[in-house]
């Protein structure tokens, strides 16, 4: 069976594939209608799967090569890129081939495939999502709040002369959340990639996926607001971050993120088959990649670029995106870095770089923080000063309501307390990749996997920063920081994982 | 295609992901377990250096009383004006020379000298003028209010200041204390009871420098310092004081002169006193003016800066000494009255005891000789202290034998410390049993040969004449808190008895004929019962150094009073005359005397005449003017003068009178009356005749022949005493009748 299914050519497992989808996708409606009914009633469900089958063949063939040898996957690998070329392969001919590889897939990209059709059933009113991960949501929410309040009590008295203006913002963004994050669990988060249909009878490119589709739609409209904001953005703390939209103050680069995990997400799901590929497995990515981190650098915000970047990278990774162009950018990345840092000797690196090494030596401002962030850690002990007590938000820690609120919860709540929310972020992560892992689709997979990465990276990495694990960059730590946007969006971030959740299979 | 997650990803997802996270969040864990538990203390510490404003309360160091609640030392708060020179010029730079200008005016120093000071801009702590009182730290911060400077850029800084508002006196007993808590006297020895606690307030200050809303703040008051009350006695010390001065430049004593005042029941220090001693305002100042001269001396031989500056260190510290406690002298003839005093308690001499004096003693082949050379013949036991009898004590000490000596010397606290609460007494040098021959007993007995502090001395020798008990002496009567409580008193100390009563008591016979024998010494009061000994030793181990050396002496005298029930016993030390005078009795004893004179009236102590006394008592002039020659005679009679009437009786009254109303003159005196209308050109001159170098009774004579009155001061009653001074210059013309006041002194070791 495996054998004669890898002689098939590839035209011919496409055909193959695409009568699949359709009765699928004919299939589709009735699924949705009957999963609505049905869904409690397994013998029922088996029914469908039927026209999926027809690729099992190929997904165990891929499961056996892969367990006799590598090389074997590698032919196998090789495949896709060669595909209008099916002959069979001998020993002398493989430099030839090589090279006459490279020159065509240079020349001649494989035409664009199609993507799957999405079954989308809008609003899930079935399945259980996963109450653990919503759980340590609830908690790290209700431990940020707090927290954030009593950490920018100083700043909020000394600047508003209120001292809990800041709180009172991050509870609207709270309950704003929560009802996003509400909504995007009850949502099927296919709708993201659900081809709008147009009114044009051009049905074939929704039905391949070509269209327009709110993923798509939402990174090019966050790429917009990025623009405007450089234009008619407001600066807080000498960087432009924000833009007023109805009144509303908003941050475009949360949304940014966001959006561009769906549309990797998508794209990954979609090339999956062609991952081997240099266009569709790699360069293609750097239709997001490259305006994102341009706006980002737009807005001076190398962290958020940093972190979508390795956001991205890793999700390409599980995709097992094209192995050369992956390990070229990691070489190309090292080699950049080497170059700022010792040809062009970049104060901004050089400076962070200084104050990684002697927290204590200079005064500059990265310096600074470090130095204020040690003293505070330093000084909660085991168990704290006890909650409210911190000293160090009185104006010794700059951004104590924000990218250092760690610290804070460090000095007021001690190691024991610091230990809890790194757990809890552990657990968030446990969680997250284990939705990802058991995800209906590659798409639902990849979105877990992008969220799950996204929060607890960001949370990594500020932990990291406040105590001088890692070099100084501006990252905020996720439910606890302050930030409306932010913290919404993280909210909605967590109703998609769930959403994703409801779906999997178990 | 499957559109589920592959196998691989999912590997990957849970594997490789996964476990990089989790690398990392170990990797985060570790890092901040390091910084949170590990560096906690350090990092604790800096948060603290960094929040907390901690500022001291400085305690307000105890005041020292005289036993009359006299303030002898005291703290005061003064101000130090501070300028900061970095804020001027950050927070206002175009003030600077306005600001300059007018704490100039107000703290009356050089504008130029502040401008140039605040050109140093990394500095934020310049000391514009120091101790500055209440008055202009007004006049500073009402300037900075006005002209809405900042106050940070000039302030006053509190500080504390100690005084001692009567300069240099007691000096030496209280001492001076500097910044490292080293010094002298009593501000050294009772420091820890003075300082007091210093409080703190630790305020918690966010980084603006303003207090945090939360009760922080930590407050611990200042523990003001202990008070002392003292057994000194202001007016008597300054007494003491003055007398030991007239004596250092009257007698140009090279080497400083002491003196004591105990109280002989309780061993209490009413004064002490060493002169020249030193001003605790300005310890650094030389206040001998020979070590002054020294110096001026050096500079003018081009002596390097180094060597002056240690010159002066050396001559400092000398002056710092207290005299009376850390140096050691040779005690000469007033040892003779321990000597005495241990023989008549082992009973091997008797008051009918003699001996025999031919003007040198020869003690195992060294000859001693007695300070009279011609010898004194036999005396009996109380003459041998009246003639200060060399060889007679060196017979006492040899029928004492070295056992004995040995063991009273012990027994009268000179081989151990006094236990006065002073710093640095001075442990005496002695021969001990062990090294001690006939010839080192023999010396010791006159007191020639160990070296003891002063206060050793008159601890003794009131031991002696008290009643047998040896106190330990002590300055501090009492230390109260700064609410007045009584923290500790103390109580008179009791070494031991030394010797018993009797003994005691003929000692005080002894000693008191010593002083009244002839007509009395050179502490002589008239009204006073007096008990002393002089003593003149020889400087044999600082100078005795080859034939041509020149011999310095020590003149002392001790006397205790009144002398059947001692109440004070005092010491007089005046190391190296060089006027020519050597001996204790004309140098130390007119001291003793004048101190007493003065001090006991001032105690309350009245003289009780003698009949004789009473007779010989100075008279005070009446005023006559205006009376009839009769009346005016009588008048005078009545206080026992005469009156010599010059001019007619007839009808006239008396319309002047020599001396005038209200002098003091001798019993017997002569008072010219001039009588009507003589004009006082017409009075009657007289030449002051010389009586220097006279006997009391050669210089009445001489006087009387002239017309003048005498008034007799010094050991009037001695046949040895001969005329040192008188108040009018020999060859002076004076209205005949004037009072001549003629100063006597027996200059010899008697008495």
């Amino acid at each position: 069976m495996a054998q004669t299914n890898g002689g098939l050519s590839r035209e011919q497992q496409n055909e193959l594939y695409r009568t699949a989808v359709n009765k699928t996708a004919k299939a589709d409606k009735q699924s949705g209608r009957l999963n609505d009914v049905i869904v409690s009633k397994p013998k029922k469900r088996r029914v469908y799967e039927p026209p999926v089958s027809a690729a099992v063949p190929e997904k165990t063939d891929v499961k056996r090569t892969a367990r006799q040898s590598d090389n074997t996957e590698k032919i196998s690998a090789e495949k896709p890129a060669a595909k209008q070329k099916h002959r069979k392969t001998t020993i002398g001919d493989i430099a030839a081939e090589k090279k006459d590889k490279a020159i065509r897939s240079l020349l001649s990209r494989p035409k664009c495939p199609d993507a799957p059709a999405v079954e989308c059933t809008w609003l899930k009113k079935r399945g259980r999502f996963d109450m653990p991960l919503f759980t340590v949501v609830l908690i790290l929410l209700v431990m940020g709040i707090v927290m954030m309040s009593s950490a920018s009590y100083a700043y909020s008295l000394a600047e508003q002369s209120d001292s809990f203006v800041y709180m009172e913002q991050q509870l609207q963004g709270a309950i704003i959340g929560f009802v996003a994050l509400c909504f995007a669990s009850k949502l099927d988060y296919h709708a993201y990639i659900k081809p709008w249909k147009r009114k044009s009878k051009k049905k074939y490119a929704a039905e391949n996926g070509n269209g327009l589709n709110a993923a798509k739609v939402a990174f090019v409209f966050s790429c917009v607001l990025m623009i405007a904001v450089y234009f008619f953005g407001e600066a807080v703390n000498d960087a432009k971050r924000w833009i007023t939209i109805f009144g509303v103050q908003f941050q475009p680069s949360e949304l940014l993120k966001i959006a561009a995990i769906l549309l990797v997400a998508y794209m990954l799901q979609r090339y999956y088959e062609q991952r081997r590929d240099i266009w569709y497995g790699f360069l293609k990515y750097w239709l997001v990649l490259i305006p994102a981190s341009v706006f980002y650098l737009m807005q001076r915000h190398v962290s958020a670029m940093l972190i979508i970047f390795a956001i991205i990278y890793v999700m390409m990774f599980v995709g097992g995106s094209h192995r050369g162009g992956m390990i070229s950018l990691i070489v190309l990345a090292v080699v950049a870095l080497a170059m700022l840092l010792f040809v062009f000797k970049w104060d901004y690196l050089t400076e962070r770089l200084q104050s990684f090494f002697e927290p204590f030596s200079a005064t500059q401002d990265s310096t600074y923080q470090t130095s204020q962030s040690l003293i505070t850690i330093g000084s909660g002990g085991w168990f704290g000063l006890g909650l409210g007590n911190s000293r160090q938000k009185y104006f010794y820690l700059p951004e104590s309501q924000n990218d250092f609120v760690f610290s804070i919860i460090c000095e007021e709540l001690g190691f024991v307390g610091a230990m809890t929310v790194i757990l809890l972020f552990v657990l968030f992560e446990c969680r997250g990749f284990l939705i990802a892992a058991k995800a209906k689709d590659k798409f639902g997979s990849f979105v877990a996997l992008g969220i799950t990465l996204q929060i607890g990276i960001q949370a990594l990495l500020n932990i990291g920063v406040a105590c001088n694990a890692i070099p100084n960059t501006g990252i905020s730590l996720p439910f606890f920081s302050y930030g409306r946007t932010a913290l919404i969006i993280q909210m909605f971030e967590v109703g998609i994982l769930l959403s994703v959740s409801k779906q999997s299979d178990t | 295609m499957n559109i589920k997650p592959t196998r691989s990803m999912k590997n990957r997802i849970l594997v490789v992901v996964f476990f990089c996270v989790i690398l990392l969040t170990v990797y985060i864990s570790a890092k901040l377990f390091d910084v949170a538990i590990i560096q906690n203390k350090e990092l604790s510490a800096l948060a603290g250096s960094q929040q907390q404003d901690s500022f001291v309360i400085k305690a307000k160091r105890g005041t020292i009383y005289d036993r009359n609640n006299k303030v002898l030392a005291q703290s005061t708060t003064v101000w130090d004006i501070i300028i900061s020179p970095g804020d001027i010029e950050e927070y206002e730079p175009e003030n600077k020379e306005f600001i300059c200008k007018g704490l100039a005016e107000i703290l009356d120093l050089s504008s130029d000298k502040l401008m140039e000071a605040c050109e140093d801009v990394t500095s934020r702590y310049y000391i514009a003028k120091k101790r500055v009182d209440r008055e202009t730290v007004e006049k500073v911060n009402s300037f900075v209010l006005k002209n809405g400077l900042q106050s940070i850029s000039v302030y006053a800084v509190e500080n504390s200041e100690r005084t001692y508002p009567n300069g240099s006196l007691a000096a030496s007993i209280l001492g001076f204390i500097n910044e490292n808590e080293d010094g002298y006297g009593l501000e050294k020895y009772y420091n820890e009871y003075l300082k007091g606690v210093d409080g703190r307030v630790v305020t918690v200050t966010d980084a603006h420098g303003d207090a945090m809303p939360y009760d922080y703040e930590a407050k611990y008051p200042a523990k003001d310092g202990n008070s002392l009350i003292l057994t000194i006695d202001e007016t008597l010390q300054y007494y003491l004081e003055k007398n030991l001065e007239i004596t250092v430049s009257q007698h140009k004593v090279e080497n400083r002169s002491t003196g004591i005042i105990m109280n002989a029941k309780t061993g209490a220090i009413v004064a002490m006193a060493t002169y020249p001693g030193y001003d605790p305002n300005d310890p650094s100042y030389l206040f001998f003016e020979k070590d002054r001269l020294t110096i001026a001396q050096m500079s003018a031989d081009k002596a390097t800066e180094e060597e002056i500056e240690d010159a002066k260190a050396v001559l400092r510290e000398q002056q710092w000494k207290n005299k009376a406690v850390s140096e050691l002298y040779i005690p000469g003839s007033v040892f003779k009255i321990i000597t005495c005093a241990s023989a008549l308690e082992e009973e091997v001499v008797s008051l009918d005891s003699t001996f025999m004096c031919s003007g040198v003693a020869d003690v195992a082949g060294t000859k001693i000789k007695c300070w009279n050379l011609g010898g004194h013949g036999t005396s009996t036991l109380t003459e041998a202290m009246i003639r200060s009898c060399n060889p007679a004590f060196i017979a006492i000490g040899q029928l004492l034998g070295e056992d004995k000596f040995s063991q009273y010397f012990e027994a009268f606290g000179f081989t151990e410390k006094t236990g006065i609460d002073l710093p640095g007494e001075a442990d005496s040098l002695y021969v001990s049993r062990d090294n001690m021959g006939i010839v080192e007993l023999s010396s010791s007995a006159f007191g020639q040969t160990n070296k003891v502090t002063p206060i050793q001395m008159v601890t003794a020798v009131s031991a002696a004449v008290n009643g047998g008990k040896l106190m330990t002496p002590y300055l501090v009567d009492k230390i109260i808190d700064s609410d007045g409580n009584v923290i500790k008193a103390t109580e008179p100390v009791v070494k031991r008895q030394v010797i018993s009563e009797e003994t005691s008591a003929l000692m005080r016979q002894i000693l008191e004929d010593v002083v009244t024998t002839n007509g009395g010494s050179n502490a002589y009061i008239s009204g006073y019962r007096i008990a002393g000994k002089s003593g003149t030793s020889e400087k044999l181990d600082d100078y005795y150094s080859g034939e041509d050396a020149e011999m310095r002496y020590v003149a002392t005298f001790c006397a205790a009073v009144p002398a059947d029930d001692p109440e004070y016993v005092m010491l007089v030390v005046v190391d190296e005359p060089t006027s020519g005078y050597i001996y204790g009795s004309a140098i130390a004893a007119p001291v003793v005397s004048a101190v007493f004179k003065e001090g006991l009236e001032y105690l309350n102590i009245y003289p009780q005449y003698t009949a004789e006394e009473l007779q010989q008592q100075d008279v005070t002039v009446p005023y006559v003017g205006g009376y009839n020659s009769i009346r005016a005679e009588a008048l005078l009679t009545a206080a026992g003068l005469k009156a010599e009437i010059i001019g007619s009786t007839d009808g006239t009254t008396v319309t002047g009178q020599v001396p005038g109303a209200g002098a003091i003159m001798p019993n017997g005196g002569t008072v010219m009356l001039y009588m009507g209308d003589i004009p006082i050109s017409d009075y009657k001159f007289s030449t002051v005749p010389n009586v220097i170098g006279m006997t009391v009774a050669e210089a009445n004579k001489a006087m009387a022949d002239e017309g003048v009155n005498i008034c007799v001061t010094g050991a009037s009653g001695s046949s040895d005493a001969k005329a040192i001074s008188q108040s009018i210059t020999a060859g002076s013309s004076v209205y005949r009748g004037t009072v001549v006041e003629v100063n006597f002194l027996i200059n010899n070791e008697t008495g």
